[in-house]
């Protein structure tokens, strides 16, 4: 029996890809502000994803591995990239007035105000809709944590969109 | 003070949170989100990461992703291993100026150590005509320790980088 055998098939992983691909690029790219970055964490976590994946996995626990996978890939990236994290800090875009929160441009600046975990967070809670205990699966962080966590990056987003002019109320009367 | 006074759960945000989530929020919801801080940053936020998903979605709607076949071919493809042979092979050209330039720092260096010595002053005399560069260097880098010290320095370390990179045979 060879490594692959034991691990998953290639017609599984197929189906696998294609249903998940797109969102779970979606959160690397999020969560990692750069879709340059996003592509290589994205590849580099499917392939450690298909040579390592334990056997047995249904494909709720698949999802959360490799969405574990690309957490831990972004926060060595970042780690590694501190002179952009730097450069976040010393340019503090909430000053900046002429941010419109509607523009995909601008809407992407407020979203990396958030630090790479904070963003996973909020995306894994708010856009995939996971459950605190499912988002404490794939960042191994205990649930109650979590709930911690999102209520104070909540609490901070909330402020800098109020700030910028946003109130949600216009689509939510629609 | 706000977050002072603010408490950090509500009893009601996971109803608040299916409710956002259907698109549906019954007018008791609507009410209790009014008046609590809590529910009203969860609402805000779901709405904005919404609006944010969906311009995400048209703004990279053309992403090309690989295909799934080719990341599974390229997963279990052993990494290419670098060919010594080849790499020699390129850097050839810049083997003699690498070897001349260390030439001419180990002559210089034998000049600035034993240029005073009479004997090869009198072997530069009288077979190459050179005894002048003798009586040059070591007069030149006596002249300053800025200038001799590092000249010394750069110029062992080049001589330890020859020994041990060139010299010494590499296993391939």
């Amino acid at each position: 029996m060879t490594p692959v055998d034991m691990l998953m098939n290639k017609e599984s992983f197929n189906r696998f890809y294609k249903k998940y691909s797109k969102a779970f690029w979606f959160f690397v790219c999020k969560t990692c502000g750069d879709s340059n970055m996003a592509d290589d964490i994205f590849q580099e976590s499917f392939f450690k994803f298909v040579r390592n994946s334990p056997a047995g996995l249904n494909e709720y626990q698949q999802k959360a591995y490799i969405y574990k996978i690309a957490v831990r890939l972004v926060i060595d990236r970042k780690r590694k990239i501190k002179v952009e994290q730097d450069y976040l800090l010393k340019h503090d875009f909430t000053e900046e007035k002429n941010i419109d929160v509607f523009l995909p441009m601008d809407m992407e600046k407020m979203f990396d105000l958030l630090k790479p975990g904070e963003r996973s967070l909020m995306w894994l809670a708010y856009v995939e809709g996971y459950s605190h205990k499912e988002i404490s699966d794939i960042i191994d962080v205990n649930e109650k944590s979590i709930k911690v966590q999102l209520f104070r990056i909540r609490e901070k987003f909330a402020d800098i969109l109020r700030n910028k002019g946003y109130s949600g109320e216009e689509r939510h009367e629609e | 003070m706000r977050n002072a006074m603010k408490n950090k759960f509500c009893e009601m945000e996971q109803r608040v949170l299916e409710g956002l989530k259907k698109g549906i929020l019954a007018m008791d919801l609507k009410q209790h989100i009014a008046g609590c801080p809590v529910c009203r940053d969860l609402s805000l936020v779901y709405r904005w990461m919404g609006e944010f998903n969906d311009v995400s979605l048209k703004f990279h709607g053309d992403i090309s992703l690989p295909k799934a076949d080719q990341t599974w071919e390229t997963a279990f493809t052993p990494p290419k291993r670098i060919d010594r042979a080849l790499v020699k092979k390129a850097l050839r050209p810049l083997l003699i100026p690498q070897l001349l330039t260390y030439i001419v720092a180990a002559v210089v260096f034998g000049m600035v150590l034993f240029g005073d010595n009479p004997a090869v002053k009198k072997f530069l005399d009288d077979y190459l005509d050179l005894g002048f560069l003798a009586g040059f260097f070591s007069n030149f880098f006596r002249f300053s320790a800025f200038v001799t010290v590092p000249f010394i320095l750069v110029t062992v370390f080049m001589m330890i980088y020859f020994l041990f990179a060139v010299v010494t045979p590499r296993k391939t």
